[in-house]
């Protein structure tokens, strides 16, 4: 204890380099806890943009229907399962390519048909922004991504044209009235998506009753993998046709994406690991420089019976306070930080929106602030703090006294 | 050369050599210097720059072993002792005045003669006590919250001198304590020194080279390159005033 605060005085005995040596602490850490938090925000935006416009919570498909993201075959397309026994909500789509053409502009769109019925109780309409109504159901109506409205210069009621293949492969078109201009919380769909009803899609896409997905509201990401498992187990996911379905929960559904962001991690930890090294080797500077003016102190301490061990341990103890206390004002920056964009969020511009092109992502990212960056790089700081401080508590702790006490 | 006076030796210094490398070469900074100090001396080591007189005080003061020899302290031989059991008899049984002072300039005054107290593994009952009253018998009751840069230097050899009194130690070894004062606040540093030495028995051994100190030592052991050539009870003083088991020099 006595250790421990004679260490923290001689901490202040000169502010200012012990302040330069900290601020490089400070910042790592601030880094690494903001870049983790928004990391982690991203992870949080990417699933709620998947979960609340296209996979629910866990997404069913055709068995052979590829699960990329970035196809989709309506040849593939097939009567669903009866899900006999589910009691959560489900949402069955029909994503298809098309083309949207309005006047002399077209552009390639994803049609997504739905079950008016069925679809705003797995998807969140009341979270998105909406201009306009939904199509109605005895009318060749549809809603248009804003993103891409403003594209092709789409405005409420103005006619499109939608070229696609039926599911039998023949080409197909039909002109709409688009009616709702909307703003998810997915920048995919703002930029791509075109809603139309199932029926309205039956007479464009010759359906027959077949699918490509169903969306399954469970109530809370955490628990769709066990409900998936037992989804899986019940053979709920045959179909009236023989085919069984696969289950993919929304997680699963963005692992590519989820991965990238792991990789955005180890970068941070790299970035922070090198500025780290860099603090540590400033903190070994100030201890060392500390040691070398207070020989004659250390001699002191030795002459009046402090034990070698001790002295040393004071040195380490000063580097551990300093990598302590810098690693607070380091995390307390970074998770004030990351707190603020949690409740206040950061606004993506439409830029960045049309740039992030195909991701899921929402316009505004939410950072999410977790204690384990935070104890984690606390205990990072300290250990090279720590590690630093060895030399010269080596130094310290093997002074010969005879000398140190008469040194200049 | 020594003759004893009764009782055992304080501290006994039998043909110690003391070797420094430096270099390719080696100075031989003591030549086989013999010498025995008794409880309640009050003497002085005197001699000019590089005689040994530090030396000499750092085997005393266990801060140093000697390269050949023997040095008793309170009848151990100290160059057996491990670096750990110096350091322990460094903290209980020497107190050690520096001519820099050395006091720690992040504590107070009060601090800097607890931190002696706490090292020497002390009762920390009736530690307050004690600080205080060390700091008292200094006449420094009124600076206890200061810092040593708020100090001046006369009061922050009182300090030095409460730090080292503080935990009785058997033997206070003092390195030019009056060598950065100026001569009223040696005297009265010394004149201090001396009434401890009277009131307590406490030991004091010192270094010096000045003659106002030497004139109020009971002993002076001289020395010149590294060797003793002199030892001394100053005639003026009279018999009942050296030290109680005093030697007589030769």
């Amino acid at each position: 204890m006595f250790i421990l605060a004679l260490a923290l005085r001689n901490l202040f005995r000169n502010t200012r380099r012990t302040v330069i040596t900290s601020a490089a602490v400070v910042f790592g850490l601030a880094l690494q806890v903001l870049g983790w938090g928004l990391v982690d925000g991203l992870d949080d935006n990417f699933l709620r943009a998947a979960a609340t416009t296209t996979t629910g919570d866990i997404l069913l498909r055709p068995p052979k229907y590829p699960t990329d993201g970035l196809s989709f075959p309506l040849e593939e397309a097939s009567v669903p399962p009866a899900l006999t026994g589910f009691t959560g909500d489900t949402a069955p789509r029909v994503l298809f390519s098309a083309k949207v053409v309005h006047h002399a502009d077209a552009a390639r769109a994803l049609g997504v048909a739905y079950d008016p019925d069925l679809d705003y109780r797995v998807f969140p309409r009341e979270r998105w922004r909406v201009q306009g109504v939904w199509p109605d159901k005895d009318q060749p109506q549809v809603a248009m991504g804003d993103a891409m409205a403003r594209l092709l210069g789409v405005g409420l009621g103005d006619q499109i044209t939608i070229q696609a293949r039926t599911v039998d492969g023949a080409q197909n078109a039909l002109a709409y009235a688009v009616t709702a201009l909307v703003h998810t919380d997915n920048g995919q769909m703002d930029n791509n998506a075109v809603w139309i009803r199932m029926a309205a899609a039956d007479e464009l896409l010759q359906l027959q009753g077949r699918r490509t997905h169903i969306a399954l509201h469970v109530g809370g990401l955490q628990d769709s993998t066990v409900v998936r498992d037992e989804i899986q187990a019940s053979g709920m996911l045959k179909a009236a046709d023989g085919q069984e379905w696969t289950a993919k929960t929304t997680r699963e559904e963005a692992a590519d994406l989820l991965a990238i962001n792991d990789i955005r991690r180890k970068a941070i930890l790299m970035l922070v690991g090198v500025i780290m090294c860099i603090a540590g080797l400033g903190i070994a500077s100030t201890v060392v420089m500390a040691a070398y003016e207070r020989v004659r102190e250390i001699g002191t301490l030795l002459a009046l019976g402090m034990k070698r061990r001790e002295v040393g341990a004071l040195f380490l103890v000063e580097g551990a306070l300093l990598g302590i206390g810098a690693g607070i004002i380091g995390a307390s920056l970074g998770s004030a930080a990351v707190l603020y964009w949690q409740v206040n969020g950061i606004v993506l511009s439409p830029e960045l929106m049309k740039a992030q092109g195909s991701f899921p992502a929402s316009a505004v990212i939410y950072t999410h602030f977790n204690w384990a960056p935070v104890f984690g790089s606390l205990a990072f700081s300290a250990f090279i703090a720590t590690l630093a401080s060895l030399f010269p508590a080596w130094f310290a702790a093997h002074l010969n006294p005879a000398d140190a006490v008469r040194a200049d | 050369m020594t003759t004893s006076g009764t009782g055992a030796p304080l501290c006994q210094l039998t043909d110690v050599k003391k070797n420094y490398p430096m270099g390719d070469m080696v100075v031989q900074a003591l030549k086989g210097v013999s010498v025995q100090v008794w409880p309640g001396e009050f003497t002085a080591f005197a001699g000019p720059s590089g005689s040994g007189k530090s030396t000499i005080l750092n085997l005393i003061g266990c801060l140093d072993r000697p390269s050949e020899g023997k040095v008793f302290l309170e009848g151990r031989d100290v160059a057996t002792l491990k670096d750990a059991e110096l350091g322990d008899v460094r903290a209980r049984r020497i107190g050690f005045i520096f001519q820099s002072f050395n006091l720690i300039p992040v504590l107070t005054a009060y601090e800097n003669v607890e931190l002696a107290l706490r090292l020497s593994g002390a009762d920390l009952r009736g530690q307050k006590e004690r600080v205080e009253e060390a700091l008292r018998s200094v006449g420094l009751s009124d600076y206890m919250t200061r810092r040593p840069a708020q100090l001046s230097g006369g009061q922050q050899q009182r300090v030095a001198i409460a730090r080292a009194l503080v935990k009785t130690p058997a033997l206070i070894i003092a390195d030019e304590p009056t060598a950065n004062l100026d001569s009223t606040n040696g005297a009265a540093i010394l004149d201090l020194m001396k009434a401890m030495n009277a009131d307590n028995g406490t030991t004091f051994l010192f270094s010096t080279h000045d003659p106002m100190v030497m004139s109020r030592a009971r002993r002076i052991v001289r020395l010149s390159d590294g060797q003793i050539v002199g030892d001394e009870t100053p005639e003026r003083l009279a018999p009942q005033e050296a030290a109680p088991s005093a030697p007589v020099g030769g």
